[in-house]
């Protein structure tokens, strides 16, 4: 996932790099807050340890390798805070001296792997931790969050490569950096990520915290408990805002109407007709096509719909953690 | 005299079976290589140790810059130009470990950017090839000629904060210690894989477990060092006091570069 010189031009590099800076901020202040005197040696060993964990090469089915980048690993050690230091050390010496990522994409490689991957990973690691009743549980939302940061990274890393073609071309309208579009650019990062990548992660992060667990078991930080009341809040934002969405004219790329594909442009060039298998296909009625009901104005159709989707959601978890078994207080109870 | 044990006496055949899995020897090239890197060959570190460390740095970073801001091949040839005059002025070791450095990692570039063609989209790819080339260039000259004291010795000239120096400074040095760890271990590991291991992951993160372990105890024995030696926030770096005439040349260098992207229609 490290990014090279020259396949990012510098408008974007000098984008990320102040995107990531408040995230530096932010965590040489907390680091400086939390760790103690005799911790601070621990910053530079644990960008050591960071840099050798991205040394290593782990097995993935099919009897390949692959490199696991351990940003949510650090997260849950060390503390997000001390792992983007950490991280962003590692990938400074990685890139002065060994060449591994750019140096004026500096900013975009912390970004993606130093601020994305272990705040995103300890956070979905800790909502999960927090609601899990057994260690086992645990572990499946580390597995989980360590894959949905790698893959979130990728993401991140991809929309950059793919927005080249968009914001850099030349005279004569050709790519000056990155050629790949985000139609080529997104497959292209997700798919080995989705598939080896950020399996390789989820094993390599829960096989480690496991054996520090059982080896050293006070030794994992802690941090404060996360505070549930802003997510809320920012769903609530989020459902209000959503009729923002009805601001943007026409449909996304590929999901057009059977009636409004006929006049889609490619290459100057409007399509002219409707495919047969789009006008006699597969159709399903939903009870809220396009997020609207009959009679209802779209703005409350909209937050209508966010409402009941955040509601199923919400109610489909909750029922999930009763059904699991074997929880922390059923095993206290066998023990008594 | 006693009898041998049935058990003892019975004839053994093991075949151990095959193992695909080659994660050991992938991660043990991977660290010795890192390790070879860190470790300065004997006189690299003469190589432009004449020049102001923090002088060399300022001026990869401009000519990187410069070159992923060219929009033209007229600037390009004046960038190679100049690196390839500063390569010039290096050992023949250390050109051989630059050249080839960049080389593997060009043909890895190209690798990546040929699907370009059959996109449609490769009609620029000479373009920034040339461009991805010279950026490597520029950084492999940089850490082939700089040794590390040199590079943290920049930063601190460059008014960068002590505790950021100091991290980074500990953090080389620890490269090298906990990666000498680590391969012992990863030799060990190896020495007593027999047969197929049903538990890759497992062992893998024990070594991975342990290495954490002793970074801990390693921080807690740095921190004691530090305390006995009355560390007060302050970490002094050996700097070269003053510019010399190599130094003023090649910022001369540095400002020809300079105008001649300006006078090249700021690279087009």
């Amino acid at each position: 996932m490290h990014i090279p010189d020259n396949y990012l031009g510098p408008a974007t590099c000098a984008v990320m790099a102040v995107a990531v800076v408040p995230a530096w901020v932010v965590s040489a202040k907390k680091v400086a807050k939390e760790l103690s005197r005799e911790k601070v040696p621990l910053l530079g060993i644990g960008a050591a340890f960071s840099f050798l964990i991205m040394m290593l090469n782990v097995p993935v089915p099919g009897g390949t390798t692959a490199h696991a980048v351990g940003g949510t690993l650090l997260a849950v050690l060390l503390g997000p805070y001390a792992a983007c230091i950490s991280i962003s050390t590692a990938l400074l010496i990685q890139a002065l001296v060994f060449g591994d990522g750019g140096i004026l994409s500096f900013g975009a490689n912390c970004f993606n792997m130093a601020f994305v991957i272990p705040f995103l990973g300890y956070f979905i690691y800790k909502f999960a931790k927090d609601r899990a009743r057994s260690r086992r549980g645990e572990y499946i939302g580390l597995a989980i969050a360590s894959y949905i940061a790698i893959n979130f990274a990728a993401l991140c890393g991809a929309i950059e490569f793919g927005l080249q073609p968009l914001v850099a071309r030349d005279t004569a309208g050709l790519p000056l950096y990155c050629p790949y579009p985000l139609s080529v650019s997104i497959p292209a990062m997700l798919i080995p990520h989705l598939t080896l990548a950020g399996v390789a992660e989820a094993a390599f992060t829960v096989a480690i915290v496991a054996f520090v667990a059982k080896a050293s078991p006070g030794i994992v930080y802690v941090g404060s408990p996360v505070k549930t009341k802003p997510l809320y809040a920012l769903v609530v934002a989020l459902v209000v805002a959503s009729p923002l969405g009805l601001l943007a004219a026409g449909s996304a790329w590929g999901e057009w109407a059977p009636d409004a594909i006929k006049g889609v442009v490619t290459g100057g060039k409007s399509l002219g007709f409707v495919p047969a298998g789009l006008e006699k296909g597969f159709r399903f009625p939903a009870p809220m096509q396009d997020y609207g009901l009959k009679g209802l104005p779209d703005i409350l159709g909209y937050i209508l719909s966010a409402v009941l989707g955040v509601a199923v959601f919400i109610i489909a978890y909750k029922l999930l953690g009763l059904l699991k078994k074997g929880g922390k207080d059923d095993a206290m109870k066998a023990g008594a | 005299m006693e009898r041998v044990p049935a058990w003892l006496a019975a004839r053994e055949s093991y075949e151990p079976r095959p193992d695909r899995g080659r994660h050991l020897e992938k991660s043990l090239l991977a660290l010795l290589h890192v390790l070879a890197a860190l470790r300065e060959a004997p006189g690299a570190g003469k190589d432009g140790a004449r020049l102001n460390p923090a002088l060399k740095l300022v001026s990869t970073f401009l000519v990187i810059l410069l070159v992923s801001l060219s929009r033209g091949g007229l600037f390009l040839e004046a960038a190679a130009a100049f690196e390839l005059g500063w390569l010039c002025l290096l050992r023949g070791e250390t050109i051989a470990r630059v050249l080839r450095r960049v080389l593997a990692a060009g043909l890895f570039a190209l690798a990546i950017l040929l699907p370009a063609y059959a996109l449609g989209r490769g009609a620029n790819l000479p373009f920034v090839c040339g461009k991805v080339l010279l950026a490597l260039l520029a950084a492999a000259i940089f850490s082939s000629a700089t040794g590390w004291p040199s590079m943290a010795a920049a930063f601190s000239t460059l008014r960068v904060p002590d505790v950021f120096v100091m991290t980074l400074d500990m953090t080389v040095k620890y490269i090298s210690l906990l990666g000498a760890l680590l391969l012992d271990m990863l030799c060990a590991l190896k020495l007593r894989s027999v047969g197929r291991d049903e538990r890759k992951m497992s062992s893998l993160a024990g070594l991975a477990g342990t290495l954490f372990l002793k970074s801990k105890d390693a921080a807690w024995a740095q921190y004691q060092a530090m305390e006995c030696r009355c560390f007060d926030g302050r970490y002094a770096v050996s700097r070269r006091a003053g510019l010399g005439w190599r130094d003023a040349a090649f910022v001369a260098a540095d400002l020809a570069i300079v105008a001649f992207f300006v006078a090249a229609g700021w690279g087009r």
